[in-house]
């Protein structure tokens, strides 16, 4: 079965009763105001926020209700589920209208094709807690699920291959959270959240691979965690990083805690330029700040397994903030006078404040750990530490000793430390397709998929555990 | 050769690595919204800008997403940002340019002679009202 992409008014003869929409709007906020009010502390520091309470809409089917996902999103008011049959959707859809969930009955079956020729799968534009679960987007040639300027956004069990751009992708959005999903084929980043402070979002149980990037977030950070995920077979795993090309500069207060990131080389990937400057590291911190990277297992890198570096940019729009500056919130930050496009000059972003504990690491090239900077000082001159980590080598050669998180650090800096030449200079294969990356195996479904109610993005993030979170062992096919 | 010097030489061609194919070659150019400047508009109101104007495309906001200028102005788009972005006219036929035409580090450029609100977007990353979007008011 497939449907056309293009919208077919459809009249809707399910009974609407009047002014439905403003009596979910109440009930909406009526919950908002009791879960806000019972949210209880636990021992996290990934805290869940009520944006609205839950809903209780109508549920859409498609295509028996409306042909399209589209015309179906049209259709619906805040809290109704929109729930899709196996099939293949030729569409681009977007969404601004608040408090819906887009649910595909099947992960594997319930399919968006772009024939790259659309530039989104799902697009979800200034909407407030809308959730996208269970389904597969591809072919498309920017991204495949996509949130921009929302509060409150969720991606549950999705899949996402072959985009141009992104496969999971949150931008200038707060209050959000990807888990149980999959994302390849993708020249920038298969999962990233980018320009938000705080972000107050997570990442957990994620897979990402054959992507430039398995994870990358431009200034964005602050209550932003990492959990539970794998990053594999990219051209570079997790890279945080900072640059003026986006607001809210620079990346700072990402957690990166008990990941699976290895072999992170992958030749034939598509790429964009900064991934195939970034390949063959693990963890890759790229003028990011502030960042606590703890208990992932990262092995078989031909550069770095964790790496702290300067992120030079050229012909910046505008310079590295001051400390003052940069601890104001986006929110803030985005009213900032404009700057002359591209007159900065090259600016250099340092890794700084970064802490980098207890993480088992190894079979890297240049360092299991390592750290860059252009003084030759070492890390603990820009305030980064390194403690309670399993490793082998590390660039300086006694890392721990040098930069301890606890204590005063002693011994030389410069002995066995980094170059950052030869991180940078040598040859590295170039960008694949994107449009021939393999089709990845069936995904988990969502559990109760056909008869789960409607779960708009009201209680997200999801709180984490991070205390419980243990090094994970490795997986049996890695 | 020192070290450093090295280290910074390399760092500064990693830069030029990740920038490389954002060169300003593929500058777009185009002239949109009427015909020749009015000579009679008089003078310039307070807080619009004649001459030529800037606006930054940056990941993923027109910046300043709204900007007023006298007619005759030249309106010039710099895609300051490392995505690829277009600028779609939400009334048709006026200006604008594809994506194409407007990669990373291009500039497109197009000349408001006439007074009128004209409303733009990036479909990338914006609807006609949601998302990347900016609008340019033309003043007499």
């Amino acid at each position: 079965m497939s449907t056309d992409h293009l919208e077919v008014a459809q009249p809707d003869h399910r009974p609407r009763p009047r002014h439905r929409a403003v009596w979910v709007l109440a009930l909406l906020a009526t919950v908002g105001l009791l879960a806000g009010a019972c949210s209880s502390g636990s021992s996290t520091t990934s805290t869940a926020t009520t944006v609205a309470g839950g809903a209780s809409g109508s549920v859409i089917h498609v295509p028996a209700d409306h042909p399209t996902i589209q015309s179906a999103v049209n259709a619906a008011s805040p809290g109704d589920l929109i729930l899709i049959s196996p099939g293949i959707y030729h569409e681009a859809v977007d969404v601004t209208t608040d408090y819906l969930d887009l649910r595909g009955i099947d992960r594997n079956t319930v399919i968006l094709d772009g024939t790259f020729q659309f530039e989104n799968g799902v697009r979800v534009l200034g909407a407030k807690g809308v959730a996208v679960e269970n389904m597969t987007a591809r072919n498309y040639t920017n991204n495949g699920f996509f949130w921009t300027g929302v509060e409150g956004y969720r991606g549950s069990y999705l899949t996402s291959f072959r985009t141009g751009n992104y496969g999971l992708y949150a931008f200038d959005s707060t209050k959000g959270q990807f888990d149980h999903s999959y994302a390849s084929g993708s020249p920038d980043a298969g999962v990233y959240i980018g320009q938000c402070q705080p972000c107050d979002a997570v990442i957990d149980t994620v897979t990402s691979e054959h992507n430039g990037l398995g994870y990358s977030g431009t200034n964005s950070g602050g209550n932003l965690t990492i959990v539970n995920s794998i990053f594999r077979h990219n051209r570079a795993g997790v890279v945080p990083n900072s640059g003026s090309y986006e607001q809210c500069y620079p990346e700072r207060k990402t957690t990166i805690v008990g990941n699976v990131v290895y072999d992170n080389n992958q030749a034939d990937t598509p790429a964009i330029d900064v991934a195939l400057l970034a390949m063959g590291n693990g963890i890759l911190v790229a003028g990011g700040r502030q960042n606590d990277i703890e208990r992932n297992l990262v092995y078989d890198h031909e550069r770095t397994g964790i790496g702290l570096v300067p992120f030079p940019e050229e012909d910046a729009n505008d310079k590295v903030p001051t400390s003052e500056q940069m601890e104001r919130p986006c929110s803030d930050q985005k009213h900032d006078p404009t700057p002359d496009p591209k007159s900065a000059g090259t600016v250099i972003w340092p890794a700084a404040d970064n802490q980098v504990l207890d993480n088992v690491v190894s079979g890297s090239g240049l360092g299991d750990l390592a750290f860059g900077d252009l003084s030759g000082e070492g890390p603990a001159s820009e305030n980064n530490c390194f403690s309670g980590n399993t490793f082998t080598t590390s660039a300086p050669t006694d890392i721990e000793t040098v930069a301890p998180c606890t204590g005063t650090g002693s011994g030389d800096p410069k002995a066995g430390s980094l170059d950052l030449a030869a991180l940078i200079a040598s040859e590295r294969p170039p960008a694949g397709d994107y449009k021939v990356t393999p089709e990845p195996p069936a995904q988990p479904n969502m559990p109760d998929a056909a008869t789960a109610p409607a779960r708009p993005a009201t209680d997200v993030p999801m709180a984490v555990d991070l205390a419980a979170i243990a090094v994970p062992t490795k997986p049996t096919d890695g | 050769m020192s070290q450093r010097r090295w280290v910074v030489v390399g760092v500064v061609a990693m830069g030029a690595l990740l920038l490389g194919g954002c060169g300003a070659d593929t500058t777009a150019s185009a002239t949109g919204a009427g015909d020749v400047p009015d000579a009679s508009a008089g003078a310039q109101p307070a807080g619009a800008q004649a001459g030529e104007v800037t606006i930054a495309a940056v990941d993923n906001v027109f910046k300043a997403d709204t900007i007023t200028v006298t007619a005759g102005a030249k309106v010039t788009w710099t895609n300051a940002g490392r995505n690829d972005h277009n600028i779609k006219p939400v009334d048709t036929g006026q200006f604008g340019v594809d994506t194409g035409s407007f990669k990373p580090g291009s500039t497109y450029t197009a000349t408001f002679s006439t007074p009128g609100t004209y409303h733009y977007y990036c479909s990338i990353h914006g609807t006609k009202d949601r998302g990347m979007i900016g609008t340019v008011e033309v003043v007499s």
